[in-house]
């Protein structure tokens, strides 16, 4: 019924008051001379004490009837003053404020009369007694408008009494026929914070979420339609036409999820549906069409596994498997088929875009990852120890590595064959050599300068030995040789070179990267798959493909992998470490090295050449501040810290004694203030560019403001990759960095470098005598000599501020118990991938 | 660091130097070293000479040999004795009458276009010396057998042609006897057979590097005497001293019978021809690195020999001096087209110095700076210097200049320039640079610190002004910083003084009190103090107008309370006059 459509909305009962205002006061009058003369009115069955007058009639037609009276508006009801309307037994209708007690006015004056009444066996009266008691029949009542408002009414006058909350309750009704579902709320909390025990009010909310639960399921909102229905369960499970509307918001959800290929959102429906009805005909019916679903599947499974099509036939069982993974006849075939094809399923929030790798200083996660995975080094640091604070290396392609003339050389022994599970590529003397002829060249693109100066010669000294011969003894021969191997491009082979035999299987492209193989990217997820396949008749089978699937947020993926989606995170958000690591079915591992957060300055900006302002913006940081609120969340110190140098606290190089700069920021703004009148000008805007990392995003923004706040203006945003160019037309002048450096010894060079040149110009930037100390350890000899010089030049890195080394975060990685082989701390994510083994294992717990 | 009056100095050294020797270099006598010494003749030719009797040939003798009082002959009329080696490759298209024609064609065109410049034989090449391209360009000085070339040649052209697919290579080279250098490589391709002999006298052309006596003077630029100069060739771009032209310089030392016994390149050096002063004679200027270049002595006889063609870049190692030779890397090498680099220009200008040997008025243009990598070693592209010119080398070390030469890019492969080990200055540069940043934060805080407490002392607010002293009290002193600039120098330059490197003494000198005095400019303990009596005067002033203030108020209570009193008084007597019955009237007035 429409609002208009009310016969009693016709006109305010305010206007109705001014019209009959004489006739009000006329009544008043009345009803005050009945008063005076003490003449009880009353509705009792004692009559003889009902000598009331009776209002003149003229003036009591003159006030609105009941059906005249106009139900307030919603507005007026929830913003305007509480009216209750006294109805009269001659239907007409006295607008007075609210009466009390409420609701039950008019029983509660006849149970007070009723006590009150005189037996036939007491004393006659007094007349006090006799006043007092015929004043109970009156009831208090204060009128809306005029001077004296307060009256009394006998209640034998009242036929009953329509209470504002009542009017409210008659106005949600009408609301909910209108489907006004919000406004309907509105008033119903608006009425049980007047009174919350109102008789109707429950009905009322019954019928509220009833009513919206249909309005969501109209607006194409069939989830939120359930959870009101499930909301009015608990509330009402009797409520009229609750159970079919389940029956029809459920199958809509069923159908849909199915038809979006979820089979396990379909399960968590229909569970959801039976929790409330175990026998409703739509779960049921739900639950034999996924059974019927993965029985055909696993026949589609059995038809491409016998087609010889691996991995279309675990496609299969795993869709099955999330279809009704309680079918018995599931678990072996999977596991079967898990077994041969091991796929390590990893969550991220990003995803590799294509781009040149090698020049790009600033990676985003993704990008690292796939170098991780697409990268074959010679030796890769491994673990590290933990008394000589240093990191150990590892190979998969010598068996020795002898120095001789008191290491003035190495002798390289090849392994000849590849152990289970490896996957690289065969490597011969003279593929080595070519592919360190390659280094040693000028020419070529990966010419390496540094190498280039410490190797002498190469000689091949049968098909698996090679022997480096150095110019001088180096520290360390393995962090020398630590560079990623390329064998790709054929058609440079030396004339010495025999091609090695490759197996079928490793009949690699120009563009063959070892040891997986990026071979889909989309915007939901990457496939990297092993390069060199296993063989079918092994029994001992490792990771063969690994997908990366893209969530919108890290706390999402960490929902994906509680439902069993993915099995690996590979970095966790330190707050979230504590839940995850009390739960049984994941592993939560720690890397050997924290991940250590710098900004980095480019060297063609010529504001930031400037010494005075480079400090100036280390010392307006409170750095310790960002890392606890954006990272942490709580104190600093056992989950990560604050650094003053580019490298690991627990490596050998840092220098305990350098402490972080002090967050001033008066200083920082008298230096901010120096370094204009040293530029002769203004600062200009500063580019600052960081990952795609949100809690880095989030940090960076925080240090932007606390620039600006000593007014170095900083514009921010996030670069996929960022390269430092040669000509001087970077887009950039700051850079937030978060790298591991597991050898500083080596790779500080090229992190200072900003580039993968070691060549000495690639320092130019750097003053000469720190341009020197870098270059003295390329030639240190021994570990005494090296780690002092890496902690004097942690000293004058502190003191030179070419970088700002913010903090450290212990990062861990979580992965489910099915996961085998991840090495004790690793020094990296996916080290020795090659041989993780991911046990068969899918999601057989119910989906709620 | 500046080392022009140095080299100013030794310039004049040189000339007085090379006044006195001038009259014997105008007909010194040069020779191959090792093989034959080429008499001096006092008397000049009529006429050109022969081949058959050419006056200089006839007074030749071997080094080893007795020798024989002659005539000397200037170098202008000795005409350049020549030997031409053409190689041909084992082809078919390289038949006996077709190398014939080839070594025919050459003769005729040497005759054509050089004339009696030359005294010339052209010869098949046996592959005693080279067989083929890739042996020409492996080639070495040392490994050519001393008896393959007769000892009077000059200059040996080392000739190569082969079949280029449709096409014929021809590659060449140059051996300048009396140097005993070798040139770079000439290559050139012609489509006909024909065409072959033509192609060989270009690459001849290309490859011939003159041979000129240097004649110092006590004033104005050198003098020039090209060898042969006397013998225009016909084709004018055969001169020997056209305007402009480059040229190596090398001292001939003499035996006391005046034949060369061995040469020696003068390092760094280059000289320019000029305007000529006659046939075969130019002057010259000389680009140097050295402080006394080109001194011609009785027994020193210097020479010029061309520079034509470069190869792509030079590879300069920079070591320390001998005994070490230690690699210098990480040293920064500036190129400028003038003697001056670009961040010196202005303090050049202060001091009104002459540019020794630069072209004036030239804007200095920096060119790209290079550092050299871990062996030292820097290339230099023969890009550096478009037209030949010798280009300036800056070679520094952080602050420090360790050396500014002059170097034409290109002419050698390889090069060594000996420098002064600069490690340990370098060491305190970075320990000075460790100070200064830390002395720059205490400034900067000090500044911070006295600028509060001035803001504090003016808001009257004692406790916090007192606590901001008490920080700057407890901020390091001046002396604190003196000290370790102190710690830094001691033991630096008891270092330098042991290695008597009083160069590296006195840059550390600078170094540590250039930083002691920023200490005592910046830190200076009177302007705290002038804080401190400045707080006091402020914190008196505060307290005598508190005192006075005071006063005032005292004073003013003292007023205030008679009239307080008077006024009381006056309220008592009104009262007194007015009933209090009396009803209060609005406005306060009396009633009626």
């Amino acid at each position: 019924m429409s609002h208009n459509s009310v016969p009693l909305a016709q006109g305010a009962a305010f206007l109705v008051m001014r019209r009959h205002i004489a006739l009000i006061i006329g009544v008043i009058f009345w009803l005050v001379l009945v008063a005076c003369l003490g003449i009880p009115s009353a509705r009792a069955a004692d009559s003889d004490e009902a000598e009331t007058e009776e209002p003149a009639s003229d003036e009591d037609e003159k006030l609105p009837t009941l059906d005249k009276m106009e139900l307030p508006s919603f507005e007026k009801l929830l913003k305007g003053p509480a009216v209750d309307w006294v109805v009269m037994h001659s239907k007409k209708v006295i607008e007075v404020e609210p009466v009390q007690p409420r609701p039950g006015t008019l029983e509660f004056i006849d149970q007070r009369v009723k006590k009150a009444l005189r037996k036939s066996s007491d004393p006659p009266d007094s007349d006090d007694a006799r006043e007092r008691r015929m004043a109970l029949y009156y009831l208090p009542v204060t009128l809306l408008e005029g001077e004296d408002r307060d009256y009394k009414l006998h209640v034998k006058y009242i036929k009953e009494i329509i209470y504002h909350e009542e009017q409210m309750l008659r106005r949600i009704d009408l609301l909910l026929d209108d489907r006004h579902v919000r406004q309907a709320y509105e008033l119903l909390t608006a009425l049980e914070d007047r009174q919350q025990s109102w008789p109707g009010v429950k009905s009322r909310k019954d019928r509220l979420l009833f009513t919206e639960s249909v309005v969501r399921f109209d607006e194409r909102q069939p989830q939120h339609a359930l959870a009101l229905l499930e909301a009015l369960h608990e509330r009402n499970p009797a409520y009229t036409g609750l159970e079919d509307q389940f029956g029809i918001v459920t199958d809509r959800l069923v159908t849909e999820a199915i038809n979006n290929r979820d089979p396990r959102a379909a399960r968590y429906f229909l569970r959801r549906l039976a929790r409330r009805y175990p026998n409703h005909k739509v779960a049921k019916a739900g639950a034999d069409k996924l059974l019927r679903q993965t029985r055909e599947l696993l026949v589609k499974v059995a038809d491409a596994n016998r087609d010889g099509q691996l991995s279309l036939a675990l496609d299969l069982a795993e869709e099955a498997s999330r279809t009704w993974p309680e079918l018995s006849d599931l678990l072996p075939v999977y596991n079967r088929l898990a077994n041969r094809l091991q796929r390590l399923r990893v969550g991220v929030v990003d995803l590799p875009d294509p781009g040149d790798e090698d020049a790009a200083v600033l990676l985003s996660p993704a990008r690292k990852r796939r170098r991780q995975l697409t990268r074959t080094l010679l030796f890769d640091p491994a673990r590290l120890n933990k008394e000589s604070k240093i990191v150990r290396y590892e190979t998969k392609f010598f068996n020795e590595w002898d120095p001789t003339e008191l290491g003035h050389s190495v002798l390289f022994h090849l392994r000849p064959w590849r152990t289970a599970g490896q996957s690289q590529p065969s490597l011969t003397a003279a593929s080595l050599f070519e592919t360190l002829r390659r280094r040693l060249e000028p020419v070529n693109r990966e010419y390496d300068a540094r190498f280039a100066a410490a190797i002498e010669s190469l000689e091949i000294r049968s098909p698996f030995e090679l022997l480096a011969r150095f110019r001088q003894v180096p520290l360390r021969p393995e962090a020398l040789f630590a560079f990623p191997l390329r064998l790709e491009e054929r058609g440079r082979q030396s004339e010495f070179e025999t091609p090695p035999e490759k197996p079928l299987n490793e009949q690699a492209g120009p563009s063959t990267t070892w040891p997986f193989e990026l071979s889909v990217v989309d915007d939901q997820r990457a496939v990297y798959r092993r390069t060199v396949a296993e063989p079918d008749g092994s029994s001992n089978f490792h990771v063969s493909e690994i997908i990366e699937t893209r969530y919108p947020t890290e706390e999402k993926a960490v929902q994906g992998l509680l439902r069993g989606e993915i099995s690996f995170l590979p970095r966790v958000p330190v707050a979230r470490v504590k839940a995850l690591s009390a739960r049984p079915e994941f592993f939560v591992q720690n890397y050997a090295l924290p991940t250590t957060h710098v900004l980095q300055f480019n060297p063609h900006c010529r504001a930031l050449s400037a010494r005075t302002l480079r400090r100036a913006l280390v010392y307006a940081l409170d750095r310790r501040r960002i890392l606890e609120e954006v990272f942490l969340h709580e104190p600093a110190g056992p989950l990560g810290r604050q650094i003053s140098a580019p490298f690991a606290t627990t490596s050998y190089a840092y220098n305990r004694l350098v402490e972080p700069h002090k967050f001033d920021p008066a200083l920082a703004f008298s230096l901010a203030k120096t370094a204009e009148k040293e530029l002769a000008g203004k600062i200009p805007v500063l580019k600052l560019r960081c990952s795609s990392q949100p809690e880095v995003q989030q940090a960076a923004a925080r240090i932007v403001e606390q620039w600006v706040a000593i007014g170095i203006e900083v514009e921010l945003a996030v670069a996929p990759a960022v390269a430092l160019s040669e000509n001087n037309s970077d887009d950039w002048d700051i850079l937030y960095r978060t790298e591991t450096l597991a050898e500083p010894l080596i790779e500080l060079w090229q992190f200072l470098a900003l580039t993968a040149s070691t060549e000495t110009s690639a320092l130019g930037h750097l003053p000469t005598w720190l341009r020197q100390e870098l270059l003295d350890l390329d030639r240190v000899g021994n570990w005494k000599v090296a780690g002092r010089l890496l902690q004097r030049l942690h000293e004058q890195f502190w003191a030179e501020v070419h970088l700002i080394p913010l903090w450290e975060i212990d990062d861990v990685m979580v992965y489910r118990r099915n996961i085998r082989g991840v090495p004790d701390q690793p020094v990296n994510l996916y080290q020795k991938i090659e041989q993780w083994k991911v046990e068969p294992w899918y999601s057989r717990e119910p989906p709620l | 660091m500046n080392m022009k009056p140095r080299i100013r100095a030794s310039l004049s050294t040189l000339l007085i130097l090379a006044g006195l020797t001038l009259a014997h270099s105008a007909y010194a006598p040069f020779a191959p070293l090792q093989c034959t010494g080429y008499e001096v003749s006092a008397e000049k030719p009529e006429r050109p000479p022969s081949n058959e009797s050419h006056p200089a040939l006839a007074n030749v003798a071997p080094a080893a040999a007795p020798q024989t009082p002659a005539e000397a002959v200037p170098v202008e009329l000795q005409p350049y004795r020549v030997q031409l080696h053409i190689g041909f490759e084992n082809a078919p298209e390289f038949g006996g009458d077709f190398r014939k024609f080839v070594l025919e064609g050459v003769r005729e065109g040497l005759k054509r276009y050089i004339g009696e410049f030359w005294q010339c034989a052209v010869v098949e090449e046996d592959g005693r010396l080279f067989a083929g391209l890739p042996a020409l360009k492996r080639l070495r000085i040392d490994s050519i057998a001393r008896d393959v070339i007769p000892d009077d040649v000059d200059k040996v052209y080392l000739l190569s042609i082969q079949v280029s697919g449709a096409s014929f290579s021809i590659a060449g080279r140059e051996w300048d006897t009396l140097t005993r250098r070798l040139g770079a490589v000439a290559v050139d391709s012609v489509r006909g057979r024909r065409e072959i002999p033509e192609s060989l006298l270009a690459v001849v052309h290309d490859l011939f590097r003159p041979i000129a006596v240097v004649e110092p003077s006590k004033a104005g630029p050198l003098t020039l005497r090209a060898r042969a100069g006397e013998f225009p060739p016909r084709d004018a771009s055969w001169q020997p001293l056209p305007p402009g032209r480059i040229f190596e310089t090398f001292y001939c030392f003499l035996n006391k019978d005046r034949v060369i016994e061995r040469v020696q390149q003068v390092p760094f050096t280059y000289l320019a021809s000029a305007e000529p002063a006659g046939r075969g004679v130019a002057r010259a200027t000389v680009s140097s690195g050295l402080r006394a270049p080109l001194t011609s002595r009785r027994r020193i006889l210097p020479v010029a020999l061309g520079i034509n063609r470069r190869g792509p870049e030079t590879r300069l190692t920079l070591v320390t001096r001998p005994p070490a030779r230690k690699p210098l890397a990480g040293i920064e090498v500036e190129i400028s087209a003038v003697a001056v680099a670009a961040d010196e220009a202005k303090q050049k200008d202060k001091s009104n110095e002459e540019i020794v040997n630069a072209s004036d008025g030239q804007e200095p243009v920096k060119l790209p700076r290079l550092v050299a990598d871990r062996n030292g070693v820097v290339s230099i592209g023969a890009g550096a210097s478009p037209s030949g010119a010798p280009v300036w080398l800056f070679v520094k070390s952080g602050q420090a200049l360790l050396a500014r030469v002059p170097y034409v890019p290109g002419v050698q492969s390889t090069d060594v320039l000996e420098l002064p080990d600069d490690t340990l200055r370098l060491e305190t540069e970075g320990d000075i640079a460790l100070l200064q940043a830390k002395l720059v934060d205490a400034v900067a805080r000090r500044a911070v610190l006295m600028a509060q407490v001035r803001n504090r002392a003016k808001a009257n607010d004692w406790t916090a002004t007192a606590e901001l002293l008490q920080l700057l009290d407890e901020m390091r002193p001046a002396t604190a910083f003196i000290d370790d600039v102190s710690a830094i120098r001691i033991p630096r330059l008891k270092t330098a003084r042991t290695r008597r490197d009083r160069t590296t003494e006195a840059r550390i000198e600078k170094l540590c009190d250039e930083t002691t005095q920023l200490v005592k400019n910046y830190l200076d303990a009177d302007k705290l103090k002038e804080l401190r009596e400045e707080i006091i005067d402020l914190q008196q002033i505060a307290a005598n107008t508190a005192a006075a203030e005071a006063d005032v108020k005292a004073e003013e209570s003292k007023i205030s309370r008679p009239d307080k009193k008077a006024i009381d008084g006056q309220k008592s007597d009104t009262a007194t006059t007015i009933p209090s019955a009396a009803p209060a009237v609005p406005g306060g007035g009396p009633p009626p």
